[in-house]
């Protein structure tokens, strides 16, 4: 059995129908009509210790959802999950000791009180030794680059110095799992690296299972070994990053660089221009053919000062296989 | 137990950050308890209880005031807005009762309340209180074991009411209503002594009068030691009876529990 398994997960909400104006309020107070929202659609996958996931989707596709549900806040409309031997919704609380879990769009902090007094909560709510627990504390304020801002009102802290502290807190009570839900939006370049590497050292020298949600690509490439995909509730992919490259990859981008106006642009069935501006084009072969084939055929029309041929962006890829779902 | 007393102590400190919130809150007592004294004096001089004196009407006020502070609860308003913006999902992930988090942090906020209100009231009043009548020491034991119990019954009413909030998203218009009987059944605007007969009758089958009513009774020696089991068992009984309700309540919160927000 695999340390996370989740099976034929479910969730719907129940949305209940706005009708317009004051008879409609007043309707409403004596029957209510129900939509019913498929937020998560039978959902399996299974997870090993140590693994690193990243979970994406397009907004709305059901990643907090799904997260909710396997910290224990949520209750399945069907189907299991399963962390260790724990059912984390029907055991809260045993669950919640061992997990970790930042919410990027929330905040765990004492919002009068600075970092520090959340820390001295959390050491209590978690059973850690003490020295143990210090130990921590000291760690992730240097690995985070906390120490500025740790005896400062959490109301007076940037957007990114609260992230920063959430995920220190979420990991101060060692949690076998950790569930991170858009954990670097509101971060500058240096701190996302920062928190990647963070990541990283994390689960090689704790052995920390991480499932990370974000529409960040780089932070799935820094840190994950496996992606799991879904859209409108559904599981569309599940693999390494290499299996995701090759299934919804197809080919590779020539960028071409000018030293005076290039010529105009031909539109034609073998290329399509993805990004152009009076230097750089940014161009895509539509059709199978080697990147030797391209680059002479290129070189040939447009005569470039500069030609690079570059692996597509996960980035890329990632918004093709959304559109694609989403013409399905 | 250890948790709780520190939600408890950051609770108090989140208190202390506000100074000037504190220094208006005792102005705010002081005024409270001036016009209470006003309209006292103004009933005891229609003659309706000749057998009360000044300063035992004030030593009513500022226990009044004192159990007020005490009992005051906004755990309903909490549960509202959390499921109003989603932060209900935070709470969730923390390992600790919900219930037993929110008493912590409902007393951290009250005794800094009660104590910053009541003492400069007390200072105020010292020199007049001479000739009250003070409770003996029994009397304030059982005193002490009333208020508690008031303290608790409050807060697990109000936290039930807290608890709609899980299927009704608001439960604004429920705390209103708690709020009106509260003041009528529970004696915190007009002591129930000045009611007709059938409400005092039936202030005893509601929980309300057990919260401050009851404990001021006992501070004040209006009921007699052999009678002091009578409202405590009652206060008792419905504490144990809405726990197992708030139990079975928040059982079925959480199943029906939908998260607000990303
Ligand atoms: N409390 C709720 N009530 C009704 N619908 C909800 C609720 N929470 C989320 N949803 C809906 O469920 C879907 C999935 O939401 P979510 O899991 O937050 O998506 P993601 O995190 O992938 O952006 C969305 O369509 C959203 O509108
Ligand atoms: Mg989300």
């Amino acid at each position: 059995m695999s340390f996370i398994e989740v099976t034929g997960l479910c969730k719907d909400y129940r949305i209940a129908k706005q009708e317009k104006g004051i008879t409609g309020a007043v309707k409403s107070l004596f029957h209510r009509e129900y939509t019913v929202k498929e937020a998560v659609r039978n959902v399996s996958f299974s997870l090993e210790k140590g693994e690193v996931v990243g979970y994406i989707g397009p907004n709305g596709a059901g990643k907090s959802t799904t997260i909710k549900m396997l910290s224990g806040v949520l209750l399945p409309t069907s189907g299991v999950a399963k962390t260790g031997d724990i059912i984390p919704y029907e055991n809260r609380k045993e669950n919640a000791k061992r997990i970790g879990v930042v919410f990027g769009q929330r905040s765990q902090l004492y919002w009068d009180l600075p970092i520090s007094d959340t820390f001295d909560l959390y050491e209590s709510l978690y059973s850690v030794p003490r020295e143990r627990f210090r130990q921590n504390c000291n760690f992730f304020t240097e690995l985070l680059d906390m120490g500025d801002f740790l005896h400062q009102p959490v109301r007076q802290l940037s957007l990114g110095q609260k992230m920063k502290a959430n995920i220190a807190i979420a990991l101060l009570h060692d949690p076998e799992v950790l569930y991170l839900d858009e954990p670097t939006i509101g971060l500058d370049v240096t701190s996302k690296k920062v928190l990647r590497d963070a990541l990283k050292n994390i689960n090689t020298q704790r052995n920390t299972t991480i499932i990370l949600t974000t529409h960040d690509m780089d932070d799935i490439e820094a840190v994950c070994q496996r992606l799991i995909m879904i859209d409108q509730g559904q599981k569309l992919f599940d693999g390494t990053l290499g299996d995701f490259r090759s299934k919804y990859n197809d080919g590779f981008t020539v960028k071409l660089e000018f030293d005076t106006v290039p010529p105009p642009w031909q539109e034609n069935g073998e290329y399509e221009l993805l990004e152009g501006d009076e230097r750089h084009w940014l161009i895509k072969s539509k059709t199978e053919m080697t990147a030797k084939t391209a680059m002479i055929d290129l070189i040939g029309i447009y005569d470039p000062m500069n030609l690079y041929v570059q692996e597509e962006r996960i980035e890329d890829i990632v918004r093709r296989a959304y559109a694609v779902d989403e013409v399905v | 137990m250890k948790k709780y007393l520190t939600v408890f102590i950051k609770s108090l400190k989140s208190e202390l950050i506000y100074r000037w919130a504190a220094l208006w809150g005792m102005v705010g007592a002081v005024l409270g308890f001036l016009i209470q004294i006003f309209l006292w004096q103004a009933l005891l001089s229609t003659g309706v209880r000749n057998d009360t004196s000044f300063p035992d009407m004030l030593l009513y006020v500022l226990i009044n005031s004192f159990m007020l502070q005490l009992t005051r609860t906004d755990v309903a308003s909490i549960i509202e807005n959390t499921m109003i913006d989603g932060a209900i999902s935070m709470e969730l992930l923390r390992p600790i009762s919900y219930k037993g988090y929110m008493l912590a942090q409902t007393l951290g906020k009250n005794i800094y309340g009660s104590l910053t209100a009541t003492v400069p009231l007390l200072l105020l009043s010292l020199f007049f209180l001479s000739g009250a009548a003070f409770p003996n020491v029994a009397h304030i034991l059982l005193f002490t074991l009333s208020a508690l119990l008031g303290i608790a019954l409050m807060f697990e009413v109000t936290y039930l009411v807290g608890l709609t909030a899980f299927w009704l998203q608001r439960c604004w218009f429920i705390r209103f209503y708690l709020n009106g009987l509260r003041s009528i059944f529970g004696g915190t605007m007009v002591p129930l002594w000045f009611y007709p007969e059938f409400l005092i009758t039936l202030s005893y089958w509601l929980p309300f009068r057990y919260m401050t009513f009851e404990p001021i009774n006992i501070f004040l020696m209006k009921t007699p030691l052999e009678q002091a089991w009578i409202p405590i068992l009652a206060a008792l009984m419905w504490l144990v009876g809405l726990s197992i309700a708030d139990n079975l309540i928040w059982r079925a919160a959480t199943k029906k529990l939908a998260v607000n927000g990303g």
